[in-house]
């Protein structure tokens, strides 16, 4: 009886190998696409999805995604919290912004931590006046995390900064270790808006099985 | 594992680390190696070569805080005794020959240089015959020159595998202090004080580029001891400056390259398309080095995925799945048509990044704000599991 729980259980969640999650939010959303290229990006709505990377996070409803327009690689996608339901192109130096990404572990490092602390090193390097304000242990979906909150200056303004960094380890079918990276960046402001935002996308982000050869990102 | 012929003997020795664990001579058997070595593991492969097993009698070493000074037997008469001066040049040698003469280097008889795994040093001019796998920092000069040895400093500074003074941390966990000292712990320590960027940073450069911090951090070797890799962690992505280099040398036609001694098959794999970069890199005018930087960051070293889609640099098509192509070749040619305006004559990273940049509409990653500073940092692994698998990407 739990074995047959538990195969729904990772059933609904997407979990089993090449099975796209068919319960709970994901149903909801209606088949086909639910991506559009534009003439400078792609944009998403309801959900951005990777399936080379084995993820995809659902978008709440005045949410629009944008991220490269093709052949740039599908490394995750922003929104423009400014101007969050708008399908014009988003400025790359968006003051208010999520950001999802993802990347191979390619530089080999052992663990989580070793994962976050070479993230902020590259942020403390390139950051004026970057303070960490909280660390912490967390998850997304159901992989550990890291979450840092942080402050830094930017055009004589303060920019609050989360990053959740999640590290997903020996990939199913031995894809290799992965690394999702979920980030806020506001201001003092719109913090607790943004927030607000922010744990919704978190709230979205779902696992999948990694594919076998070519996978799409089209809704089954 | 590297096997070497001197004197009509073949030897293979067998490494752990960068410690050999074990000697055959002539092809014996497995199961009967010619010599075995006995490590302390707190020791490090510099100072904790404890004894050898040979035909069933043991010899003991005897160190000082650089080399081995002294063997005995198993009942405790001397075998041998030996000095160097600093750079290693011998000072005095009595007794049967012992070929760990200078730190933990194997001394060849024949030409009188020390194996240091990752390369040849020559104890008569106290430089390694070839640079530093490993490149320099750029805000420590001294680490420019990737010939000395141990940084000039022999008598503090140690360099058992060759790949720069920093590796001896690796081997006995000092370097677990580096990482202790940019652990989690310190940002809420010093969250409101201004300073926590600084101590990630300066963390990591302290076991980079300091001397004081090499001869301060020695008595914490127990502390750290066994954590030595989440030192590799903290310490491994500074030093990203690579000189400009162009294409990769097999280790067949560099007589002085480390054997194929750790090269796992997801990098064999990776190198094995090392032609293709180096004509892409022709093609474009640009270094093969950063392209292959680019290439394992986005396929994880072409790994399985990349090896089903024949993919390169994660290229993608419609709906943002990635593309498939017939072979490597063809994923190659396809990132030359589209970014060939981009990165072409680029002889310096920060050209090449710079051209990324100037993809349209924002650039070739506009999720990732550290995805240019990744890619910079991932020249230094490339190299580094290049030398290890016989490739040279200077």
């Amino acid at each position: 009886m739990r074995y047959k729980q538990c195969v729904i259980g990772l059933f609904c969640l997407g979990l089993l190998p090449g099975q796209v999650p068919l319960c709970g939010k994901a149903r909801q959303t209606t088949a086909g696409r639910h991506w559009e290229e534009t003439a400078t990006e792609t944009i998403w709505r309801g959900e951005y999805r990777n399936c080379d990377y084995g993820y995809y996070v659902l978008l709440p409803d005045h949410i629009i995604g944008h991220s490269s327009k093709a052949p740039n690689p599908n490394d995750g996608f922003s929104v423009d919290l400014e101007k969050s339901d708008s399908t014009l192109p988003t400025s790359d130096k968006a003051r208010r912004n999520i950001s999802a990404w993802n990347h191979y572990n390619a530089a080999e490092l052992p663990t989580l931590k070793a994962i976050a602390d070479n993230e902020l090193r590259l942020d403390a390097g390139s950051k004026r006046d970057y303070h960490i304000l909280s660390r912490s242990s967390v998850k997304m979906a159901t992989l550990p995390a890291i979450m840092v909150k942080a402050s830094y200056n930017a055009e004589e303004t303060t920019v609050y900064e989360i990053k959740i960094i999640a590290y997903r380890p020996h990939g199913t079918n031995n894809l290799g270790d992965m690394v999702y990276v979920l980030s806020l960046v506001t201001n003092e402001a719109s913090r607790a808006e943004d927030t607000i935002t922010f744990n919704k996308i978190l709230a979205g982000f779902r696992l999948t099985a990694l594919p076998l050869g070519s996978c799409t990102n089209d809704r089954q | 594992m590297v096997k070497s012929l001197q004197g009509g003997t073949t030897t293979v020795s067998i490494f752990a680390g960068s410690s050999v664990i074990a000697e055959y001579d002539n092809g014996a058997a497995p199961g009967s190696p010619s010599r075995e070595y006995i490590y302390n593991p707190a020791g490090g492969s510099t100072t904790g070569l404890l004894a050898m097993i040979s035909g069933g009698a043991t010899t003991y070493y005897h160190q000082d805080h650089l080399s081995v000074r002294l063997t005995t037997d198993a009942n405790g008469n001397i075998l041998s005794q030996e000095g160097h001066y600093p750079f290693g040049e011998a000072w005095y040698e009595s007794g049967s020959g012992n070929k760990w003469f200078f730190t933990s280097y194997d001394r060849d008889s024949e030409t009188g240089l020390d194996y240091a795994l990752a390369r040849y040093y020559n104890s008569r001019t106290g430089t390694f015959c070839s640079a530093d796998p490993l490149a320099g920092h750029p805000d420590d000069p001294q680490s420019w020159n990737r010939y000395p040895y141990g940084r000039n400093d022999p008598i503090d500074i140690t360099d058992p595998s060759g790949q720069g003074w920093l590796s001896w941390l690796l081997d006995i966990g000092i370097g677990a202090a580096v990482g202790w000292i940019a652990p989690e712990v310190l940002p809420s320590v010093f969250a409101w004080g201004g300073t926590t960027s600084t101590v990630f940073y300066e963390g990591a450069q302290i076991a980079q580029s300091s001397a004081t911090f090499y001869a301060a951090s020695a008595g914490t070797a127990a502390f750290g001891a066994g954590v030595g890799a989440e030192a590799k962690a903290a310490t491994q992505p500074l030093g990203p400056q690579m000189p400009p280099t162009p294409t990769p040398t097999p280790a067949s036609q560099n007589p002085q390259q480390t054997p194929k001694k750790n090269c796992p098959p997801k990098f064999a794999n990776f190198f094995k398309q090392a032609p293709i970069f180096n004509d892409l890199a022709k093609q474009l005018n640009t270094k093969a080095l950063f392209l292959m930087a680019q290439s394992s960051w986005e396929t994880g070293w072409l790994g399985p995925h990349a090896q089903d889609l024949h993919m390169m640099f994660g290229m993608t098509n419609a709906g943002k799945n990635d593309l498939s192509y017939s072979s490597f070749q063809a994923s190659a040619n396809a990132y030359s048509k589209a970014y060939s305006p981009y990165v072409s004559n680029t002889s310096t990273m920060d050209q090449f990044t710079a051209g990324l940049k100037n993809v349209p509409p924002h650039g070739y990653n506009t999720a990732n704000s550290n995805y240019y500073k990744n890619i910079t940092d991932q020249q230094q692994y490339v190299k580094q599991h290049a030398a290890d698998c016989g490739v040279t990407v200077n």
